[in-house]
């Protein structure tokens, strides 16, 4: 309908019409960056063109080049086959406390919905761990159980219970009351079956999406521990360790160092990328 | 104010017994006899019993910890087995470096972060503010050591304009300002982006707030709205959000710390733990602990006076 | 004849979808005040009240845009740029909002909020400017003003938050104020007050008063012209004592039957059947016809023009001004 009158616009800037951006690109590079390095991670046995572990001295700190894709380290060994099985033991380590880490605090956080009498201690709990920076755990369990790959998931895992925990109970304080969940009780289902199917099921979304920017932030805090030499030590390949073995030449042989971290870089960054598309998404679904 | 001050230490106290309390549990979940590890590989069996009395380790595991309890309290916290100097000596002096690189990494961060975040929010949409959050997002997804490896690379090496190995001096010498550059550097580069990114959304959500609707009624200039009334505003959610950066900063200073071998807590303790030296250990972790604590603290009295409503 | 304060003419917004696809949300609304005239724009929630108001400050949102003529004595407000525009806001025109809580900003004092408008005008320094502050939160009957000047808004009531708003309105001296469902938000005894300052201040400073509300009784009190608006489009235009005496529009005759009477012998409150049409829904004839117990095949097919029925009276109906004076009560 066209509006009578002079026509005359009185407010010219707000008669912009604003072009939203989907940023699809970045998504879709995202994934392609994220199924490539996963990729290559899960195939590294059979696509390495070297053992990761053969030392060459002759062949010490080759820069990049048709032998040798991306170089050797100081000890001859192919640098691309150590950098993929790196992130398979980088990936391997970061989701097992990932995975371990949110199944614990999603029950902590949802059993303290669920069973409100325990919600003080639980709730207490969560935040005394959640006040500690993550690191003072790496540090911590390093300094007692030694240095090791399983400290180091441990550590991890511990530092992401708090704050699954703190989603979980948010998200179930929510969803605890939708009339649903009254419903379900009133017609008499099982403590198990609510607590499983109808709280824990309608607050995986949430749950996952965190996970989603989580786990960037695990794996960055992992290659960091095991950068400082808490984590797998000599000469198990970890992106971390890597990245710290290349220290000593970084002046003159920069690629030994700066191949695993752009590889961290780019997982943990398609993963951010990705994490921030999934939360805008459930966002625009629960608004 | 000073009852909010009260009040937050009160609520800090469990967090430091807890800390106590996992400093404590760290050498019992060892392997082994903490009487023997806290005397060192080297120390003959008559130390190692001498340290068993003075640490009461052969008491029962309740009057072990109020003996710890009350230990750290006055401040024994025991010998390092490396330099045989009290833990808390050595604490000492690494506590000023520390906060040297803490403070100068957050002066650097928070400015720069919150005016790019107000931009790409003033912007929103536009060129600059993707620019401004693609750069946020990569920022966040750097690894700590890959930025001062960079660093390094370019200002230290090649163009040769900064010194990247250990503090040169206090930070009030050229030389002590020299020497923290870089890594009071690679810190705030790890912060700009976390603090961008709060800055830009807490900013958004003021400018939506009716009080910014009323002061453009009442013709105050688009410039003006957006300081006075948004970003004035917005501070209240961007020093609660920084507040819980600082964890990650910390955790951050770690590693530059072992890079740049600057001395302060997190290369004592990583050093410490590399070399079994747990009452150093022990004593770093728990002062990490007290600096975030105390840094926690910090922010919630500056949101308090910042907030008119609490006071 | 001395010009009125604002005239306005064929006033519609638009709303522009990110799809490029645009709908009218109000239409052609038209109407003038003058010097101690107060006009009361009547409506239901969703009739663009609001809108016309944030129109005229040029506060709309992001994806709507104003088209027409709005002239403040004998300047067209279109031909100015964005920043006179914004100049004029505070300074000859003024806005009350509907909620003081969320209106007044909670980390700067009252007198502060109110110098602001001073200061951003340049129409007094600090000091002078906050004495000014101090004298306006008097005169919109704030007690003990200079104690009050440096309180926070979340230290006063809501009626005194009000005042405050209100007072910031006025610190510019505009020639125009329109007041947002300004007693929305408040107390029955403290909407009475606040009305009765409304209407001394309009007529003390030889304003142009534009209040917005849903409430007909603060219309009656206060308007001394009345406008109602109903899915964007203006259907009465009347000075108040014949709108209320002889309204002539279906729309506006269904709300005043519905306003409850003391000593009626009705024994339920009527009502009028139906919702309102979402914007740019109705494509052809009376937006109302639907909902009109006196509509005729030809009100779904033409749409009716605001009609001058009387003097000063504008009725947008095709059966006006056939129809009878109304009767007590509509069929619902």
């Amino acid at each position: 309908m066209t509006p009578t009158g002079t026509g005359q616009s009185i407010s010219p800037r707000s008669a912009k019409r604003r072009r939203r951006a989907k940023g699809g690109v970045a998504t879709a590079m995202a994934v392609a960056i994220l199924a490539v390095i996963v990729g290559v991670a899960l195939l590294a046995p059979v696509l390495a063109p070297y053992d990761p572990y053969e030392v060459d001295l002759s062949a010490a700190l080759q820069p990049p080049g048709s032998a040798h894709l991306l170089g050797t380290d100081m000890q001859g060994r192919d640098l691309l086959s150590r950098i993929m099985y790196g992130t398979r033991l980088t990936l391997l380590t970061s989701l097992t406390a990932l995975v371990s880490g949110s199944v614990v605090g999603a029950l902590l956080g949802l059993a303290a919905v669920f069973f409100p009498s325990s919600d003080a201690v639980i709730g207490r709990l969560l935040d005394i761990l959640l006040s500690f920076p993550a690191i003072l755990f790496g540090l911590a369990l390093g300094a007692s159980l030694g240095p090791g790959l399983l400290p180091v998931t441990i550590a991890l895992s511990i530092a992401t219970v708090p704050e699954v925990g703190r989603i979980a109970r948010a998200a179930g304080l929510t969803i605890a009351r939708q009339e649903y969940m009254q419903s379900g009780r009133a017609i008499g289902l099982g403590k198990t079956t609510l607590f499983f199917k109808y709280l824990a099921w309608n607050c995986m979304p949430t749950i996952f999406v965190f996970l989603t920017l989580r786990f960037g932030f695990i794996i960055l805090l992992g290659a960091g521990l095991n950068f400082l030499g808490l984590g797998a030590a000599p000469p198990a390949a970890e992106l971390g360790v890597l990245a710290a073995e290349g220290r000593n030449v970084l002046a003159f042989a920069p690629h030994v160092a700066t191949y695993p971290s752009l590889t961290i870089f780019l997982l943990v960054l398609s993963l951010n990328v990705l994490g921030d598309v999934l939360r805008d998404k459930l966002d625009k679904r629960l608004l | 104010m000073l009852n909010v001050l009260l009040s937050r230490l009160f609520l800090s106290l469990p967090v430091l017994i807890g800390a106590i309390f996992f400093g404590f549990l760290l050498l019992r979940v060892v392997p082994g006899d903490p009487a023997s590890l806290l005397a060192g590989q080297s120390a003959s069996a008559d130390v190692v019993a001498r340290v068993r009395t003075e640490m009461g380790l052969d008491e029962p595991w309740i009057l072990q910890f109020v003996h710890y309890f009350g230990q750290v309290t006055s401040g024994d916290l025991g010998r390092s087995i490396i330099s045989n100097r009290p833990v808390l000596d050595e604490l000492s002096e690494a506590l000023g470096p520390t906060v040297e690189l803490v403070l100068s990494a957050l002066s650097l961060a928070v400015p720069l972060g919150i005016t790019l975040g107000v931009i790409a929010a003033i912007y929103r949409g536009g060129m600059l503010d993707r620019a401004i959050m693609a750069l946020a997002v990569a920022g966040i997804s750097l690894p700590v050591f890959w930025v001062a490896y960079m660093l390094i690379l370019i200002l230290g090496v090649q163009w040769n304009l900064l010194p990247f190995t250990g503090r040169l001096g206090p930070i009030w010498t050229l030389e002590g300002l020299q020497g923290l550059a870089l890594p009071a550097l690679t810190a705030a580069f790890t912060l700009v982006g976390p603090i961008a990114r709060i800055s830009r959304t807490a900013v958004l959500e003021t400018l939506y707030a009716e009080h910014v609707r009323l002061a453009r009624a009442k013709g105050v200039p688009e410039h003006k709205v957006v300081v006075k009334h948004g970003l004035r505003n917005a501070l209240l959610p961007i020093v609660t959000l920084v507040g819980l950066q600082i964890g990650h900063l910390l955790g951050g200073t770690v590693i530059i710390e072992t890079i740049y071998a600057w001395p302060g807590v997190g290369r004592l303790v990583v050093g410490a733990i590399m070399n079994s030296d747990y009452a150093t250990a022990q004593g770093g972790l728990l002062l990490m602990a007290c600096i975030f604590v105390a840094v926690n603290l910090i922010v919630d009295l500056l949101y308090s006076t910042l907030d008119p409503r609490l006071s | 004849m001395t010009l009125p304060l604002l005239a306005v003419d064929a006033l519609a917004v638009t709303h522009h979808g990110a799809d490029g696809s645009s709908v009218e949300i109000i239409g052609d609304v038209s109407f003038s005040i003058g010097a101690g005239e107060t006009l009361g724009l009547v409506g239901e929630s969703g009739s663009g009240k609001s809108l016309t108001a944030l129109a005229l400050m040029d506060l709309l949102g992001p994806n709507l845009a104003a088209t027409g003529t709005i002239l403040l004595r004998d300047r067209s407000l279109g031909s100015l740029r964005p920043r006179e525009r914004r100049r004029l806001c505070g300074s000859e025109l003024a806005m009350v909002f509907q909620d003081p809580m969320t209106a007044l900003n909670p980390v700067y004092t009252v007198g502060d909020q109110i110098a602001e408008v001073l200061l951003t005008h340049r129409l007094a320094s600090r000091r002078p400017a906050r004495d000014r502050a101090v004298e306006l939160l008097g005169q919109v009957g704030i007690p003990h003003p200079s104690q009050r000047v440096d309180a926070y808004p979340h230290q006063l009531s809501g009626g005194m938050r009000q005042r405050v708003v209100i007072a910031i309105a006025l610190a510019g001296d505009p020639s125009v104020l329109i007041a947002d469902e300004p007693t929305t938000a408040l107390d029955v005894t403290i909407q009475a007050q606040i009305l009765d300052l409304l209407r001394e201040l309009s007529a003390q400073r030889g304003m142009g008063t534009m209040l917005i509300s849903h409430d007909l009784g603060a219309i009656a009190e206060v308007a001394t012209q009345v406008m109602v608006l109903y899915a964007g489009r203006v259907v009465e235009h009347a000075p108040v004592d014949r709108l209320f005496a002889e309204a002539q529009h279906p729309y506006t005759i269904g709300l005043l039957s519905s306003l409850p009477k003391l000593g009626g012998r009705e024994q339920r409150l009527s009502t009028i059947a139906g919702r309102v049409p979402l914007p740019g829904t109705v494509r052809t004839g009376c937006r109302f016809a639907d909902r009109c117990p006196w509509a005729l095949t030809r009100c779904r097919l033409e749409a009716p023009a605001l009609t001058e029925i009387a003097s000063g009276h504008r009725v947008a109906c095709l059966r006006a001004p056939l129809l009878a004076p109304p009767s007590p009560g509509m069929a619902a």
